[in-house]
């Protein structure tokens, strides 16, 4: 039997979040729920698919290098991964599939339970992998959630401005790698 | 509607008795400027007007009033045949009088109307004729003064007017209203079906707690929603008002150049202001994903992972070396200790190793090998291999070390990854320079705005001047205007806010509804529940085919003036028509192509045709529901027309079976005398409007118009 790449076992998965950011983000941000993306505008949504804010706070997560365990009942999305980006049907957007890979890689980076060597030789199956893979991504985005909770409740409107997605990553990447100096060099 | 004859006495320019037979079909009015085009138009506008009793003496034929000695008196009046079930006149007039001083009174106004019965003319208060043939709201689309003026939908109401009038949108009436007043059969059935569901809930034991709560939220809900309502629709009233009140001051004033030239320059500059807005794009939020920007701080989480295939890599071939030495070692110790290299295992070949098995022989070395004995055992091992070894190879049974080969996955992905590097890398600089490019746009946007500003601080000025004002005068008419003109910009933008909000709690009220309705289902409650959602549905139903009435109305609009305006588009781009219905009930004519692209801002000449376009089907859907049509008079309409298509314009005009009676001072050669061959080329009606000769250029009262039929 010729073995499944990890990546595709991987991009199957429905990752999970605590179902309380249901109402107090995916709702607010997204589609999540029903609408369509043409509508999004009119609503003051500013994703589409749910998914498209998990990304978001899965990357808010990732640069904050901040895991954080989820609490509670937890629920994934209707989409697995594999079709995450995937926009070509909607109007006004654009697809990007390849963002996929990125996380992929990020995951197999930062998940440090993951033992290859281990899997490459069989120990464990593909299966109990992708688990481990799984449970770093939920962590990170579970993170970014809560650190988006946090900055509502600085500002209501904190995210309604055109940078405020924006703004948070570029603080984080700043932070990291003080791209400040490039700038000031590339001027 | 048809005019068959217009008398205009001693009007402004139209000094003396002036009378015009009219044609069925377009009838041209050539002049120019000056020669008394916009005064006939004025005419017609002031006998149409039923609201009240204009008798300004400015009105008057100065010619006629500086000829009046003291104490004399004449008539100013215009009146109009018409044929509308038979024929009728009307009849608008006012004396005006010389006293002491040369200063002119007015007195006496009338409006009196006539129509025939049998052979008999009866009298009828002119007004009162008027509005029955020719109903104020439909004289809304007849006269157009100017190219500026023909978009009809700029009055608020107009859409709505002509949706009440030719759709069949009031047969809905006794059955959907909408409104809060359960008016409406289903309206009211909902609602009250919708009591007897909630008391059903109420008078519900079990769950009374859980009901007492969403049953308190959705009661607050509603009447958050139903002042957001009032609110909205008191801020729409508010917007319309203001707006109509400046655009009947902007359109009395319509005549002064400095006004035009503002309105030119605020076009342009809103023109210039919209194109550079268009190319602000600021969904960054988008961006993050669709163009991967999220991926700006990846590069060291992207080594990480290239660092860890590495690691993974060594490490694996490390440990397969480790392994394949292992087993070399093995073998080779294995070697070492028999201390020889045995022959393979097909020497000697099968049937020798039987036949020495046999006879217990070893024909090899020539010694004696009994059953049982060490050399018999070795006999019988090496046949066995022999056998063994000519066996079909199966698969190695031994178990690799690394079965899987995830590492080839990883590098993959790694190197495919790798090719895109310096676009993530270089992601921050493009972030920054599309901020940079957005704020520089915005930062433009703002400075034309404050030009806008500036323009529209004159422009209130200029609308509160007027005639004979004091100074406080002027300052309070100015106080007026720039206070419409906040409370009309705050009433939109509180519009836009209310609209959300409403959207808002539409949907909270739909979750809060929909655990209201949860709730019952299994209880004592639930009969009801279904009732009220059967009736709901039911209610919806009248809902959707209302709106979708209107659509279809809105359609068959479309269809018509997209016909017209093929026709009066011969050989040029023209796009497709669309009419769009604004929440607050108004409508807007947009211009697109045929893959739904806006056409932003078509040129003067296709918007001019676009309204006519509407202006026509208009008039035909009046036409077929009335059996009865109304002329459409249009003043200087083809200004921004090049000269080939204003002709083709008149001879598509001429064809199109209505009323048309068109002012323009087309046809004139540069020096003012008529295009005789253009003329020729025309198959309608022609009088040529002018200024009778001789004039003093500096006397009003010396101008007196002459109207001369040039094409019958």
């Amino acid at each position: 039997m010729v073995k499944e790449n990890i990546y595709d076992v991987w991009a199957k998965r429905n990752p999970q979040f605590e179902t309380r950011f249901e109402e107090t983000l995916l709702r607010q941000y997204t589609e999540y729920g029903g609408g369509s993306v043409e509508s999004m505008s009119s609503k003051g949504k500013i994703f589409g698919a749910g998914y498209e804010l998990y990304i978001y706070a899965f990357f808010v997560g990732l640069y904050s290098n901040k895991q954080q365990e989820l609490i509670g009942e937890t629920k994934g999305f209707g989409q697995p991964i594999q079709f995450w980006g995937n926009l070509d049907s909607k109007k006004f957007r654009k697809a990007y599939p390849r963002l996929r890979e990125y996380i992929f890689t990020a995951l197999v980076a930062k998940t440090d339970d993951l033992d290859l060597i281990a899997l490459e030789k069989g120990e464990i199956t593909d299966r109990k992998a992708v688990d481990y893979l799984i449970n770093t991504m939920e962590q990170y985005a579970n993170f970014g959630f809560h650190r988006i909770e946090e900055k509502i409740k600085g500002n209501p409107n904190y995210f309604y401005k055109n940078t405020g997605f924006l703004d948070i990553v570029l603080d984080l990447v700043k932070t990291n790698y003080n791209p400040e100096s490039e700038i000031i060099e590339d001027l | 509607m048809i005019i068959k004859e217009i008398t205009i006495e001693n009007f402004r320019s139209y000094y003396g008795i002036n009378t015009i037979k009219f044609n069925d079909g377009l009838m041209i009015f050539i002049g120019d400027n000056g020669d008394g085009k916009t005064t006939f138009f004025e005419a017609l506008e002031w006998l149409f007007d039923t609201s009240r009793q204009n008798m300004d003496s400015r009105l008057i034929s100065e010619k006629k009033i500086s000829e009046l000695i003291e104490f004399e008196s004449e008539i100013i009046s215009v009146s109009m045949t018409f044929e509308h079930d038979g024929e009728k006149i009307i009849e608008k007039s006012f004396a005006f009088t010389k006293s002491a001083n040369n200063e002119i009174k007015t007195s006496d106004f009338q409006f009196k109307g006539f129509e025939n019965e049998g052979s008999e003319r009866l009298p009828i208060q002119g007004g009162r004729l008027l509005d029955r043939c020719f109903e104020a709201a439909i004289r809304k689309y007849c006269l157009f003064k100017g190219e500026e003026n023909l978009n009809v939908f700029n009055n608020p109401d107009a859409l709505n007017y002509l949706i009440e009038t030719f759709s069949n949108i009031r047969q809905f009436e006794p059955y959907y209203t909408g409104e809060d007043n359960n008016q409406g059969f289903t309206d009211f059935a909902e609602y009250q079906s919708r009591k007897a569901f909630e008391k059903a809930m109420k008078s519900d034991k079990q769950n009374s707690q859980q009901e007492k709560e969403i049953s308190s939220k959705l009661d607050s809900l509603r009447r958050k929603q139903s002042d957001i309502k009032q609110r909205l629709r008191s801020n729409r009233e508010n917007a319309t008002n203001y707006s109509t009140k400046l655009n009947k001051i902007e359109n009395s004033k319509e005549a002064s150049e400095l006004l035009r030239d503002i309105n030119d320059r605020l076009k342009s500059f809103n023109d210039k202001k919209n194109q550079i807005e268009k190319h602000i794009n600021e969904d960054y939020s988008i961006n993050l994903l669709d163009d991967m920007w999220i991926l700006c701080g990846f590069s060291n989480v992207f080594e990480e992972f290239q660092q860890k295939v590495s690691t993974f890599s060594k490490t694996k071939r490390k440990l397969e070396r480790e392994e394949d030495k292992l087993k070399g070692k093995q073998e080779l110790a294995k070697e070492i200790a028999e201390g020889i290299i045995p022959l393979s295992p097909n020497v000697p070949d099968k049937i020798s190793m039987l036949e020495m098995i046999k006879d217990e022989f070893c024909k090899v070395c020539g010694r004696e090998a009994e059953e049982g004995s060490e050399a018999y055992k070795f006999m019988v091992n090496k046949l066995d291999d022999l056998i063994k070894s000519q066996q079909p190879i199966e698969k190695n049974e031994e178990k690799p070390l690394f079965p899987n080969n995830f590492l080839k996955e990883l590098e993959q992905k790694s190197n495919n990854l790798e090719y895109n590097q310096n676009e993530i890398n270089s992601l921050i600089n493009t972030i920054r320079d599309t901020i940079e490019f957005n704020e520089a746009r915005r930062s433009d946007a703002n400075k034309i705005q404050e030009s806008i500003e500036i323009e529209e601080e004159n422009k209130k000025k200029i609308l509160s001047q007027n005639d004979g004002l004091t100074e406080e005068q002027l300052q309070n008419a100015y106080e007026n205007i720039k206070n419409w003109w906040d409370y009309r910009s705050q009433a939109e933008k509180q519009v836009v806010l209310l609209e959300k909000e409403e959207n808002e709690i539409e949907k909270e009220l739909e979750k809060y509804q929909e655990q209201y309705n949860n709730l019952a289902k299994g209880s004592v409650a639930d009969t009801s529940r279904k009732i009220h959602s059967a009736l709901e549905k039911i209610k919806n139903a009248f809902k959707n085919a209302k709106d979708k009435n209107t659509l279809d109305f809105l359609k068959h609009l479309e269809d018509k003036a997209n016909q017209y305006l093929v026709r009066l588009n011969v050989d040029g781009f023209y796009g497709i028509i669309r009419i769009i219905k604004t929440p607050d009930g108004s409508a807007r004519i947009a211009l697109q192509d045929k893959n739904d692209t806006l056409i932003s801002s078509p040129n003067q000449a296709l918007k001019t045709t676009m309204f006519m376009s509407v202006l026509f089907a208009v008039s035909d859907l009046t036409a077929l529901k009335r059996e009865n049509d109304y002329p459409l008079l249009f003043d200087a309409p083809t200004s921004s027309f090049s000269p080939q298509k204003e002709s083709d314009f008149f001879n598509i005009i001429s064809d199109i079976n209505k009323q048309c009676i068109i002012f323009t001072k087309s046809f004139l050669t540069e020096s003012g005398v008529l295009d005789n061959k253009k003329i020729e080329a025309l198959n309608c009606t022609i009088y040529r409007i002018e200024k009778q000769r001789p004039f003093n250029n500096l006397d009003i009262s010396t101008i007196q118009t002459k109207l001369t039929l040039i094409k019958d």
